[in-house]
């Protein structure tokens, strides 16, 4: 059978199938259905370094083959992350991997040293989609410079691999990632959410209580595979492909764009057990098409 | 919670749009309690990506039974599905209601009656009395749940056209007698629980509201479905669906 384990900078995955921040909560929601450790990793949710209360309510649109999402990035921040739901996956035997929001760089900073002592993390994901209060509220993942800025920071302090979040609302995605790059990154995560927004025409008012919103799921695909495979030709860092992937064909198309790993958020909402499905269809397509290794898939595009 | 493939035995199509699915599941019988919703997958493709959310309307021996209104794109795929068909199913979900050792006061609005009825039965079946109070627009509304008689000791239904019974709100009928020192559970439209919230302050009494709000995961994971409350915002899904009245902050719909 084909060798499936990847890696991402020096963190061995056994497959590369993961879940996406903020959509696998911290951990232990989804224990009811099967294991996490039968993930290649948990990416957990979103922390910040104090809690967050979030957006008003409603948070949750469902737009065509796809959905937009406002929470505002609610969680319990750093503290409660350390005390409660860290130590809720001490017995829980799998890949797990924070991902970091701030306001401002000293935050990331902050949370990537309070996070070298945690013991069941296996890296760092950076989330520079956040807005960057001190410039302005822009996303610091929109200036190349920002995104190498909070890179090097979090670099220079972290003991643990890291991975930077890139957002896809930028018009050069190829300048950010080669910025991650530059500031040390073991690898990039792409993409996030795109900013969209759904209008309820009977009522005249937006759907969402926040009036924008991110989209998620099948719909945004085409552009996160095109983004993916930009990225791939301007980097050398291993990329983490994600956007609407429900399918073990979906995640194909990512691999052969050139990413390492995938993750999938909105499927797993549809069923918590794509995952496990796109494992072994993954499987049959390396058995299928007689190869080795998952790596002689990734970046396989014919021209 | 489980995910299961499950077997449709009966389906069964009423006036107004409603429709009731049953479904074999003894994993999910065997946990379900009144007021605990399943989380329903509508589609093979990818569309519509969420699940529909569907409150446990009643259980037997080995059977799941729901009963909802089609609205939307998601009811009415769920509608199209047949006798021997399998459904994929997660549940069952949330927190239920709380049994209070009393006679019962039960006020459902529209598809609120579902999971108003499972509680209902297991009321009576715990020998309290249970005075169901059912509000619907007209007579045709009211036909999807016929046999309301069985999980009430005492039937008011109300109609906004007077249709058939009382004219009125359901919670016009809420007062001093009716009231009395019965214990208060209700599920329905928000402006219908934002009035009957409102009504119940003023007496100095509380109830137990079946919420419902947009879900993505259905499990607690992503606060999609928040809804504010004295102790900030919590999830309909994990926290919820049942919540205390006096605990609810502000109706999403700004009732
Ligand atoms: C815990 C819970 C239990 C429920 N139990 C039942 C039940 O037993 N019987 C029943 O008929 N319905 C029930 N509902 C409501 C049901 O989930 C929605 O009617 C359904 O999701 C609508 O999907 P749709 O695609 O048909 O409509 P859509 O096209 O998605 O929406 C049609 C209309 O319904 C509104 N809506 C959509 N989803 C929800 C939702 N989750 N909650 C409230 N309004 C919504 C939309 O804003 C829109 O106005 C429950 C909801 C929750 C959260
Ligand atoms: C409800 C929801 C919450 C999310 N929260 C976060 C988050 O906290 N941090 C983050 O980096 N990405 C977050 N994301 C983005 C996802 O991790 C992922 O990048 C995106 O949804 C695209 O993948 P998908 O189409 O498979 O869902 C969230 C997405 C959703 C749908
Ligand atoms: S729907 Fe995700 S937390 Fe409730």
């Amino acid at each position: 059978m084909a060798d499936i384990n990847v890696k991402i900078g020096p963190l061995v995955l056994k497959n590369p199938v993961t879940v996406a921040s903020g959509t696998y909560g911290y951990g232990t929601e989804f224990l009811d259905f099967y294991p996490p450790c039968e993930l290649g990793a948990v990416f957990l949710k979103g922390i910040t370094l104090k809690p967050r209360a979030g957006n008003k309510p409603p948070r949750i649109a469902e737009t065509p083959a796809g959905m937009l999402n406002a929470i505002g990035l609610q969680n319990v921040g750093l503290e409660d992350f350390l005390k409660i739901k860290l130590p809720a996956l001490n017995n829980v035997p799998g890949v797990f991997i924070a991902n970091i929001s701030g306001d401002c760089v000293e935050e990331f900073v902050q949370i990537a040293q309070a996070l070298n002592d945690a013991p069941n993390l296996a890296a760092l994901e950076v989330n520079v989609s956040c807005p960057n209060l001190q410039q302005g509220g822009m996303a610091f993942g929109v200036s190349a410079q920002a995104t190498e800025e909070i890179t090097q920071a979090v670099r220079n302090v972290s003991r643990l691999p890291v991975i930077v979040k890139l957002s896809p609302n930028v018009t050069n995605i190829c300048e950010i990632a080669r910025a991650a790059e530059a500031g040390g990154a073991d690898a990039v995560s792409l993409v996030n959410t795109f900013l969209g927004m759904a209008i309820d025409v009977e009522k005249r008012r937006p759907m969402l209580g926040n009036f924008t919103g991110g989209l998620s799921g099948p719909a945004i695909r085409p552009i996160a595979v095109r983004m993916v495979w930009q990225t791939s030709k301007a980097v050398k860092i291993p990329i983490l492909g994600m956007g609407g992937i429900r399918t073990a064909r979906d995640a194909i198309e990512f691999f052969l764009a050139g990413a390492t790993a995938i993750s999938m958020g909105t499927a797993v909402f549809q069923d918590p057990s794509a995952p496990l499905k796109i494992i072994k269809g993954i499987k049959k397509y390396l058995a299928a098409h007689k190869h080795h290794s998952i790596y002689e898939i990734i970046g396989a595009l014919e021209a | 919670m489980k995910q299961v493939l499950a077997r449709i035995i009966d389906v069964n199509f009423f006036e107004s749009d409603y429709v009731s699915l049953t479904f074999k599941s003894p994993e999910i019988v065997a946990e379900a309690q009144p007021g605990q919703f399943v989380n329903i997958r509508v589609s093979e493709g990818p569309h519509p990506i969420l699940r529909r959310p569907i409150s446990i309307f009643d259980a037997d021996e080995e059977a799941v039974c729901i009963l909802f209104k089609v609205v939307g794109e998601g009811t009415r795929l769920l509608s199209e599905v047949r006798k021997g068909d399998y459904l994929d199913v997660i549940g069952p979900i949330g927190h239920p209601f709380k049994i209070e050792p009393a006679p019962a006061l039960l006020v459902a609005g529209g598809a609120g009656i579902a999971p108003l009825h499972f509680l209902g039965r297991r009321l009576r079946e715990s020998g309290f009395d249970v005075h169901l109070i059912y509000g619907v627009r007209t007579r045709k509304e009211a036909v999807a749940a016929i046999d309301l008689v069985r999980v009430s000791t005492r039937l008011t239904i109300v109609t906004e056209d007077g249709s058939l019974g009382e004219r009125g709100l359901a919670t016009d009928f809420i007062n001093k007698k009716t009231l009395g020192d019965r214990a208060v559970y209700a599920c329905g439209p928000e402006p219908m629980l934002a009035a009957l919230q409102t009504k119940l302050a003023a007496m100095g009494k509380s109830a137990q509201f079946s919420l419902e709000s947009r879900m993505a995961c259905g499990a607690g994971a992503c606060q999609g479905c928040a809804i504010a409350t004295q102790s900030g915002y919590q999830r309909v899904c994990a926290d919820g669906p049942v919540f205390d009245s006096d605990k609810i902050l502000k109706w999403s719909d700004g009732a």
